[in-house]
């Protein structure tokens, strides 16, 4: 795996923690937010390795899970 | 024009706006006219029958909402019944009775070229209960006919429901809506979820159970596999599509009912019946089970309707006899609670018992989808003896074609249910939710596109 590739695993995981920390917390707008420019890094990253879509999909899938927090009993 | 196709997505924004610029009174001419060219676009003749539903139920309604001579209101009653559910018959059910009764007599039929008006199941039965709410003095007759065809032809419901009451939809398309923040917020998330379930889920889980369907000697891994992939599709694919409808409807200011109800966590078939498909289960309970008795007339009574019920059920979904046993299937699980209630045997309590009766019951609703997916009784009681044989999981997964990334996927897609229910709730969820949705169906979209295509709404074929 080249530099890209590292770089990019390393960003969406950072985009997963953070959107985990965001899902979690009252103001966790910036944690969301920042999350989302990480992964957005990321997926330029991962266009640059040459990842497939499957494999972006998965990602976004994982963000979308940890965003929404579906352990947290959220809203009315 | 299907849901999923780029047209819809051209034509739902036009209409949006079309409709909220036009003058409160003129917006039904422009919904009428949308509804129309809507189904136009499936089969311009089938416009023709719709139609004619109109017409005949509407002037049935006027009839008996003057009449006051019971003789005349039942006669008039009748007839609507018979043209409505004739028309409906002759178009969906002939070539298949026709072909069942050669097949009983020995002989052989040849398949006449009808065609099936796609929605015809869904709008019969709002013509029907229409006429029925009148006749039971319910319901007052619709005097204009501008609104009675939109309420029978409205867009976002009109292919494959949910199946609305004219109690409950046509005051909506009546009354001066106005566009609030609130319903196109609640449209675009519903649309979001529906199309998420649709292009994400159930697209993705229909090309695995359409490789163990196809095979010729499918592992009894695979079969199971099939069984539990395709509950997972056709309820994603159903809700799916409810959730669009409901979210195109809800953009227009119109609020349809709510079509499911997390199916797969039902302790029992009853209250799975309360949970899937619910606009049908309420259909057939209050113009069907009713009159043949329900738990009215005693027992028997109550059994015997039970499973007229779920039979006509079966065979309302689809012209084949493996619909019919799929309905009666569930049919005889619902005798058997109702027998084992009047036995009083008491409904469980404890956790583990409610976690026991949860896992039966979606064990025999996976079961039954095996016949509801068969092309025919042969190949559903060919895959019932594949089951048996011995397993070999590692064939399994090949014949349904799951490699190491789809598993992955279908392990992040499983727990996604409660995140698509909240989206699809008025209750608070974040945008960067919404964000990674909308950029999720977009890439399943562009990875269904480089693949195999479309897949169509299940439910449409009914």
């Amino acid at each position: 795996m080249t530099a890209h590739g590292l770089l990019a695993g390393g960003l969406f995981l950072t985009a997963l923690l953070l959107n985990g920390r965001g899902a979690c917390s009252e103001k966790g707008d910036h944690f969301s937010f920042a999350g989302g420019l990480c992964w957005a890094a990321g997926m330029i990253f991962a266009l640059v390795e040459g990842v497939g879509l499957e494999e972006l999909l998965a990602v976004l899938l994982a963000l979308l899970l940890v965003s929404a927090a579906p352990w947290k009993r959220v809203g009315k | 024009m299907s849901f999923d196709s780029g047209a819809y997505l051209l034509f739902l924004p036009a209409v949006t706006v079309l409709h909220w610029i036009c003058p409160p009174r003129g917006r039904w001419i422009v919904l009428l006219g949308a509804s129309v060219l809507f189904y136009m676009s499936w089969n311009v003749p089938m416009t023709l029958l719709l139609g004619a539903m109109a017409g005949i139920s509407w002037l049935a309604g006027r009839i008996l909402s003057r009449a006051e001579d019971p003789g005349l209101r039942r006669g008039v009653l009748i007839l609507a019944l018979a043209l409505c559910g004739g028309l409906l018959g002759y178009f969906k059910y002939f070539n298949f009775l026709a072909q069942s009764l050669a097949g009983l007599l020995g002989g052989t039929w040849t398949p006449w070229d009808i065609l099936l008006p796609v929605g015809g199941s869904f709008y019969t039965f709002q013509a029907l209960s229409y006429v029925i709410d009148i006749y039971r003095r319910d319901l007052p007759a619709e005097g204009h006919f501008g609104y009675y065809a939109l309420y029978l032809a409205f867009f976002p419901q009109l292919v494959a429901g949910p199946i609305e009451r004219a109690g409950d939809l046509l005051p909506q398309l009546r009354k001066e809506r106005r566009l609030s923040r609130t319903d196109l917020s609640m449209g675009l998330r519903l649309l979001l979820s529906g199309y998420f379930r649709k292009v994400v889920i159930a697209d993705f889980c229909g090309a695995f159970v359409t490789a163990a369907f196809a095979a010729a000697q499918p592992d009894g891994s695979a079969v199971l596999g099939a069984a539990l992939l395709f509950a997972l599709q056709i309820y994603n694919d159903f809700a799916g599509y409810s959730e669009i409808a409901a979210g195109s409807a809800r953009l227009l200011g119109v609020r349809l009912m709510r079509n499911f109800d997390q199916p797969y966590r039902a302790r029992s078939i009853r209250d799975f019946w309360r949970r899937w498909h619910i606009s049908l289960g309420r259909w057939l309970a209050g113009y069907l089970y009713a009159p043949l008795g329900g738990n009215r007339r005693g027992l028997r009574r109550q059994l015997l309707a039970t499973l007229v019920v779920f039979a006509a059920s079966g065979l309302w979904h689809g012209a084949n006899w493996t619909f019919v046993v799929w309905g009666l299937l569930h049919g005889s699980w619902v005798v058997l609670e109702l027998l084992l209630e009047r036995a009083g045997v008491p409904a469980p309590r404890s956790r583990s018992g409610q976690l026991a009766a949860q896992s039966l019951t979606f064990c025999w609703v996976c079961f039954s989808w095996l016949f509801f997916r068969s092309e025919n009784l042969d190949q559903a009681l060919f895959l019932l003896g594949r089951l048996f044989a011995p397993w070999n999981p590692g064939a399994g997964l090949a014949c349904l074609g799951l490699g190491g990334a789809d598993l992955l996927r279908l392990a992040l897609l499983l727990p996604l249910d409660p995140v698509l229910r909240r989206l699809s709730e008025e209750r608070e969820v974040s945008d960067m939710t919404c964000v990674y949705a909308f950029l999720a169906i977009a890439a399943a979209w562009l990875l269904r596109l480089g693949q195999n295509g479309a897949n169509a709404f299940l439910y449409f074929q009914f």
